[in-house]
């Protein structure tokens, strides 16, 4: 064990120059994927400020009495989805309208009486927040007596739902680009390492050392570049993040666990990588002297001269 | 101790290496492998340390068969055989001693045991004064000499050498021969590859002659290499 942990301290301070290029791979990698990731999390926080703003309006026809508002009130928030209901009186609803217009619009003074209906304004958990859904629960309401109408802007959903799903895939597919890139250069990059030392490998098989002995070494080594590599993406990926929300507002940078994926990500990058090259170069090694050895071709039957 | 019964070796199809080879290689002995490049000589000791299996056949080596051997057994095989090259096969990044002491560093030798067992292996083929030079130091003799400390110092039962002196000058040579000698006589055999036949005659050891991969009485071999003469 005291071999393996040397080796790898070693391997890593013998090839600085290897080392530094891995450890810059792996940075960059980790980068572009942290950005990526960042990114997802941006957009996910956008959709969910739109999706917050997704509220139902059940309009009531006039002249309802107070018990039957609290019957419909109850009724409405028994539905499956719905999170709260809150009523809005004839005289709230004009007074939120003169706030929003600001008081003496010319507008307000041409109404004699009051034009606004007394609503109820529902709130759907979270999860109720698809068209379906909320046109499901909206046909139920429609059915209660003394509804008039019902908005929740229906149109508009489907617009969003429809961007939300074409920038899903699109993440989606961006996300398996980026991972599979990474993991990609990163393995070429340390196989380079590795070939670098394949006589080193090839003698270690030749004196009798057991695969992991041969091994350890190179992947330790490959967890502490992926370790440090992701490291200082992750600094310069929160020092650009910090640096952006200081001119848009709202952009949030990975949050804890976020980032600690990314460290793990980068560890499981270097240990992908290293496991792989070793054990391709292995193979290799062995391969190669299992294939013919140079000279002459000989081809049965031959005769002894 | 080492038992080849009927043992083909195909390259590709049609490319035979060893056609054959029964051989058997006893405890203690000193053995000679002749014949020219491409007569199968590499690949007949490659398959002692079962880093080539036959095709047809079977080897036995120290109780383990080529037939039945698991892949995790062969590094067990492996320190039990020591192995030298033509080109030495050393670390160009370390010095002698650490040249040495690797094959225990790698095998899980016990850390008080490494400094020990190296420095007598350094002393047992004369390089202690040379333990702190690095290979591109050293003449190929003396590089030799390392890689054969490097090859005893798990006490093989047997010491395998392709071609030993093939890089080596003529005192090299003479100093690498004296000391396979000594170490035979210490009980461990050897398995010596060559087509230098100047080399054989001051020797008593047995010689193993092949030809196109198959065995062959050696005098056949010095009368065409010499046209009769031995």
């Amino acid at each position: 064990m005291i071999y393996i942990i040397q080796e790898a301290v070693k391997g890593f301070f013998k090839n600085k120059s290897m080392s530094f290029i891995t450890i810059g791979i792996i940075t960059i990698s980790i980068f572009i994927f942290g950005l990526f990731i960042a990114g997802t999390a941006n957009m996910l926080n956008v959709i969910k400020l739109a999706e917050d703003r997704i509220e139902m309006i059940v309009y009531l026809k006039d002249n309802l009495k107070a018990e039957e508002i609290k019957l419909l009130d109850e009724q409405i928030a028994t539905i499956l989805g719905v999170q709260q209901t809150e009523f809005v009186s004839k005289e709230q609803a004009l007074e939120n309208f003169k706030k929003e217009m600001s008081e003496n619009s010319p507008l307000l003074s041409a109404f004699e009486s009051n034009p606004l209906p007394a609503s109820i304004k529902v709130t759907v958990s979270m999860a109720y927040k698809t068209p379906e859904y909320l046109r499901e629960i909206s046909e139920k309401i429609k059915l209660f007596s003394g509804v008039e109408d019902i908005d929740y802007g229906s149109e508009w959903i489907d617009d969003l739902d429809r961007i939300i799903k074409i920038l899903f895939f699109i993440d989606i597919i961006l996300g398996i680009i980026i991972t599979l890139s990474s993991v990609f250069v990163v393995f070429n990059t340390i196989r380079l390492t590795v070939y670098a030392r394949r006589e080193q490998i090839d003698i270690m098989d030749l004196v009798g050392a057991t695969e992991t002995y041969i091994e350890l070494p190179y992947i330790i080594e490959g967890i502490v570049h992926g370790l440090f590599g992701s490291l200082i993406s992750t600094a310069l990926l929160y020092s650009l993040f910090s640096f952006i929300s200081t001119k848009i507002p709202n952009v949030i940078f990975l949050n804890s666990s976020l980032t600690v994926f990314m460290v793990f990500f980068g560890m499981i990058l270097g240990f992908t990588g290293s496991f792989m090259s070793v054990k391709q170069c292995m193979n290799e090694i062995r391969e190669v002297k299992r294939l013919e050895p140079v000279g002459k071709r000989k081809t049965l039957p031959r005769s002894v001269k | 101790m080492i038992n080849f019964k009927n043992v083909y070796k195909y390259y590709k199809k049609d490319w035979v290496a060893l056609n054959n080879v029964n051989l058997s290689i006893e405890k203690g002995q000193f053995n000679y492998l002749i014949g020219r490049s491409g007569a199968g000589k590499s690949t007949l000791m490659k398959m002692i340390y079962m880093e080539l299996f036959p095709t047809e056949g079977e080897i036995e080596v120290a109780g383990y068969n080529t037939k039945s051997i698991k892949q995790n057994e062969i590094p067990m095989l492996r320190r039990k055989i020591g192995v030298i090259f033509q080109d030495f096969k050393l670390l160009k990044d370390r010095n002698v001693y650490d040249n040495v002491a690797f094959a225990l560093q790698v095998t899980g030798e016990k850390y008080s045991n490494i400094r020990k067992k190296t420095l007598e292996a350094l002393a047992a083929v004369k390089m202690s004064h040379k333990r702190n030079s690095f290979p591109y130091q050293l003449s190929g003799g003396e590089q030799q000499k390392v890689a054969i400390a490097r090859a005893i110092i798990k006490e093989p039962f047997i010491l395998i050498a392709d071609e030993p002196t093939g890089n080596v000058d003529p005192e090299g040579t003479r100093d690498i021969l004296e000391l396979l000698f000594e170490i035979n006589t210490r009980g461990t055999a050897i398995l010596m590859a060559t087509h230098d036949y100047s080399l054989i005659k001051k020797s008593v050891g047995k010689v193993i002659g092949l030809r196109d991969g198959k065995l062959v009485n050696p005098d056949d071999i010095f009368k065409m290499e010499f046209g009769g003469q031995q």
